[in-house]
């Protein structure tokens, strides 16, 4: 679970953006304090929360996962809730479908879940209307259930609220829409003061739990405050709760839509330079090894300002092949473009046909042929995006270039370490709330051959927890997951991965890997992987079968007994609708169990990825533990987003449930989709607008 | 405090790489260090410091112009480099370029939020210069942008011209004798543009126009147009 530092660089940096959209509430979906509110934030955002209030903190991401529903995952810890003076800490889910949204003369109507999945105690439901009834002033009310009825509640369903399941984490049918029911509402006024609205509401909620052993009280259900929102990405909201406590969130928003930075300063493209009509066709120049050598060198110079390195080249008379590694880049046409450019301007008026070929981790991907004459007829007209994107071929590359005459470039960037800092931020671990360490990472990569390398990492913690020697599991299982806190502790230097892999192309629409050593921190073995992925198809199909041996928490390189046989069949499908892709996986756990698991993305064409995913394996719910059953979300930001300059780098936040047993996959760098899907035809064409950039 | 003060110092200090530092520092270190006191100053690339006179703008031989973004002072002298059926690309030593077709600025690039193109009507006088009292009332032009299509984020307007009296320009020795005429476009966005039109053929030989609705204005003076030759 990693903090994304660049994001709160980027939010900060991006203070004279715009407020818009609706506020978030102390549970982190759309709404006023406790209450939700009939309004949808804009397609895409995502809302990071961290709210302080009486005895409980709550951290919450929303996402607008399409426009018409939004997602929040939540941690909450409550101080003093058992009657011991213990704390509870717990995760929970929340779901907000806008029905409708408001008309000239018609509320927006909105229906919700709150712990969608009985993971703690926030569960309730809820029908909520909201409707602009002056120039910045919004009423809301609505009727809610569950705890939202847990205070002034009157009988208005068909049966009784049953208790949520033991253990929970399950959809809980028994109860939505149960038992007692009570009317909400709330009012906010977006004053005149720039970003500053005032809000206030009524809300029936009795907060029992949080009340029940500590000195927090409910003592009354109005909330009043404000929230200042100075731009489109902060917001800090202050209140005054149930007439005993004041609270404060602090909320950072972006939009993967919206770049914060500027996203061309001073780096625009080399003119393209058309041939002239009447440019002499000689082709005597192509036999000439001296002459293509030359050209070759002259391209590498020319295309190093754009971070762009030529692996392999072929010139013929009227033909140019470029396997070319696109090393800064974000957008991969922005990059073909760029290449297109200078190849128009260098190369000799017979070259009629680019086809260039991004290598992508050592795996030639999918070969983009263009034809000169054409780009020459489309250049700067206003359809020259689409023109050039029509007339583009898409191809499968081949493992190499065939034929005589090929220039194989010796890797330039053979060698590469790297020290970097990473912060660990541990949200979801039940044992460890919210906690935030520091770990500096080494890694270091030598690139022996052409899909071959060796890769070192290891790290430290220089802020964090001692050294863990006692294992705190109860997992009926094998313990492949639930000792993680004996791998991540402490302060010695751990071996976090020594592998040799090798990547390579049985067929032109075929991906291979074999990557053996030291996987992860938790596993050492082999793992070989093998893709179907076809450039233009919206499906592709993997296998991988790992044999993986659990390693010594205390020795970089011993193991213990614990092996198994690990490995899944998977099916990827680009939906084409808004971005969405799925994937199934079916196979065989880390703890020997057997099952399945589903991941639906939402990935944008600059970057940014927004995954959810669920496990389920024939581990019974008992056995599992809290949760039932594995899930998690990761969200993945590129930098490019929030820098002015171009950067393929990328930060990601991964909120799995890291210390499961069951449905617990081996974690290994590098598979073949990953590498492959952002130069797929569907990418492409997502980010061809790029192409004349 | 004391924890988050020596995890900012951690990250601060631990960034590096084979390449010296890591590519993002690179960038970082270059583009901030041009801001600290004292710092070397970067080589004068633009041409603002040197005077540009009638005489050597001839003798170049090229077709120029002179930019900049309306909220910002300074201009930058770009030269045509390329051409394709009216659109001239005039780029500048700091990778920017602009798109004209005739004095409609149909693209930019390197400025900051690209402008993709611009689709416009075959009688927009300002793409394709007319008297200014041959003018049409309004036009339609669709402005594109960057976005997860090749067709690229389109937003369409409809402009109404506005004669607002006459002016006299000077462009680098040359004095040339314009309409100030006052474009107000609505529709998807909803901008002005302003531009001096000769007062004989129409052509803009000064303009401000829309770059899109995060980079706001451009402001253009043609010193040497494009001629077709």
């Amino acid at each position: 679970m990693r903090l994304p530092l660049a994001l709160v660089i980027v939010s900060a940096a991006a203070l004279t953006a715009r407020a818009e959209g609706p506020g978030y509430a102390f549970y982190g979906g759309p709404g006023l304090f406790d209450i939700p509110v009939a309004e949808s934030a804009e397609d895409a955002e995502l809302a990071f929360s961290y709210a302080l209030l009486g005895n409980t903190q709550r951290t919450a991401i929303s996402f607008q996962a399409v426009p018409r529903v939004n997602a929040t995952i939540r941690f909450a810890t409550i101080d003093d809730f058992e009657p011991d003076g213990s704390d509870l800490s717990f995760r929970s889910f929340d779901l907000h479908f806008q029905v409708l949204d408001e008309g000239r003369l018609t509320p927006g109507v909105a229906v919700g879940f709150r712990d969608v999945l009985g993971d703690g105690i926030y569960g309730s439901e809820y029908i909520v209307a909201t409707k602009e009834i002056l120039p910045g002033v919004k009423l809301t009310g609505g009727i809610g259930w569950g705890r939202l009825a847990s205070d002034a509640g009157f009988d208005f369903a068909l049966s009784d609220r049953r208790e949520t399941t033991d253990p929970g984490g399950r959809l809980q049918f028994d109860s939505y829409f149960q038992g007692d029911a009570a009317f909400f509402g709330g009012l906010s006024w977006a004053t005149p003061v720039k970003g500053l609205t005032l809000k206030a509401e009524y809300v029936p909620d009795a907060y029992a739990g949080e009340s029940a052993n500590s000195d927090f009280d409910v003592k009354s259900p109005f909330n009043v405050g404000a929230t200042w929102a100075p731009n489109a990405l902060f917001a800090l909201t202050g209140a005054y709760l149930y007439g005993d406590t004041a609270a404060l969130q602090i909320t950072f928003k972006a939009n993967p839509r919206n770049p914060i930075a500027p996203q061309d300063l001073g780096a625009g493209p080399a003119p393209f330079r058309a041939r002239a009509d009447d440019a002499p066709q000689n082709t005597a120049w192509a036999g000439q090894a001296e002459i293509q050598t030359a050209l070759t060198d002259a391209l590498a110079t020319a295309l190093e300002a754009d971070g762009i390195l030529i692996e392999e080249a072929r010139f013929q008379a009227d033909a140019v092949d470029l396997y070319i590694v696109n090393q800064s880049i974000q957008r991969t046409p922005k990059a073909i473009g760029r290449i297109a450019r200078i190849l128009a301007t260098a190369l000799p008026p017979s070259v009629e046909v680019f086809r260039i070929t991004p290598v992508e981790d050592g795996l030639p991907t999918t070969t983009i042929e263009l034809r000169r004459s054409a780009l020459e007829a489309q250049v700067d007209r206003p359809d020259a995006t689409m023109q050039s994107f029509e007339t583009a071929r898409f191809l499968d590359a081949p493992a190499r270039i065939a034929g005589e005459d090929v220039q194989r470039l010796s890797p330039q960037d053979r060698f590469f370490w790297s020290i970097n800092p990473r912060i660990p931020l541990t949200l979801f671990d039940t044992d460890d709330a919210a906690d935030l360490d520091a770990e500096l990472v080494a890694k270091a990569s030598v690139r022996v051959a052409r899909g071959l390398s060796l890769t070192g990492q290891v790290s430290r913690f220089v802020i964090g927890s001692d050294q863990e020697t006692q294992s705190t599991s109860t997992s009926p299982l094998p313990r492949v997951r639930s000792d993680a806190d004996l791998y991540f502790s402490g302060r010695d230097i751990e071996l976090d991965r020594l592998t040799a892999d090798y990547v390579f192309k049985p067929a032109p629409a075929v991906y291979g890997r074999l990557s053996g050593g030291y996987l992860e921190r938790m596993f050492g073995g082999i793992s070989g992987e093998v893709l179907w992925a076809p450039t233009a198809s919206d499906f592709a199909l993997g296998a991988e079968v790992n044999y993986a041996r659990q390693r010594e928490f205390d020795s970089p390189f011993g193991f213990r007994d614990y092996e198994v046989v690990t490995g899944h069949g998977s099916l990827y499908w680009d939906t084409g609708l808004g971005g969405i892709e799925a994937q199934l996986d079916v196979g065989r756990y880390l703890a020997k169990d057997w099952g399945a698991t589903l991941t639906l993305s939402r990935r944008f064409a600059n970057g940014w990825d927004v995954s959810g995913y669920i496990t389920q394996t024939d581990v019974d719910f008992d056995d599992f533990g809290p949760g039932s059953f594995a899930k998690g979300v990761r969200i993945t930001m590129p930098l490019r987003w929030g820098l002015p300059f171009e950067s393929r780098s990328q930060a990601t936040l991964d909120l799995s449930e890291f210390d499961r047993d069951g449905g617990a996959r081996l974690r290994v760098d590098g598979r073949l989709y990953e590498r492959v899907r952002d130069t797929d035809v569907n990418t492409l064409e997502q980010q061809w607008s790029g192409f004349w950039q | 405090m004391v924890r988050l003060l020596a995890i900012a110092l951690c990250l601060a200090a631990a960034a590096c790489s084979s390449e010296g530092r890591a590519p993002l520092a690179d960038v970082l270190v270059e583009r901030i260090g041009a801001l600290i006191p004292g710092s070397p100053p970067p080589p004068s690339t633009d041409g603002r410091a040197e005077a540009l006179t009638r005489a050597a703008v001839e003798a170049a031989g090229a077709t120029l112009i002179r930019a900049g973004l309306a909220a910002e002072t300074g201009r930058f002298v770009m030269s045509g480099v390329s051409e394709n059926a009216g659109f001239v690309t005039y780029a500048s030593r700091l990778s920017q370029s602009v798109t004209l077709q005739g004095g409609l600025v149909t693209a930019s690039r390197g400025i900051g939020f690209d402008l993709l193109a611009v689709e416009f009507a075959a009688n927009d006088p300002v793409a394709r210069p007319r008297a200014p009292d041959d003018w049409p009332q309004r036009v339609a032009r669709t402005y594109v942008f960057p976005a997860p299509d090749p067709r690229g984020k389109r937003v369409t307007v409809t402009c109404r011209f506005i004669a607002s009296g006459t002016a006299t320009l000077e462009i680098v020795e040359r004095v040339h004798h314009t309409r100030r005429i006052l474009e107000r476009c609505a529709g998807d966005a909803t901008f002005d543009n302003l531009h001096f039109a000769d007062a004989e053929t129409g052509f803009v030989w000064q303009t401000q126009q829309w770059l899109g609705p995060r980079q706001g204005a451009i402001v253009v003076e043609v010193i040497e147009p494009f001629t077709g030759e």
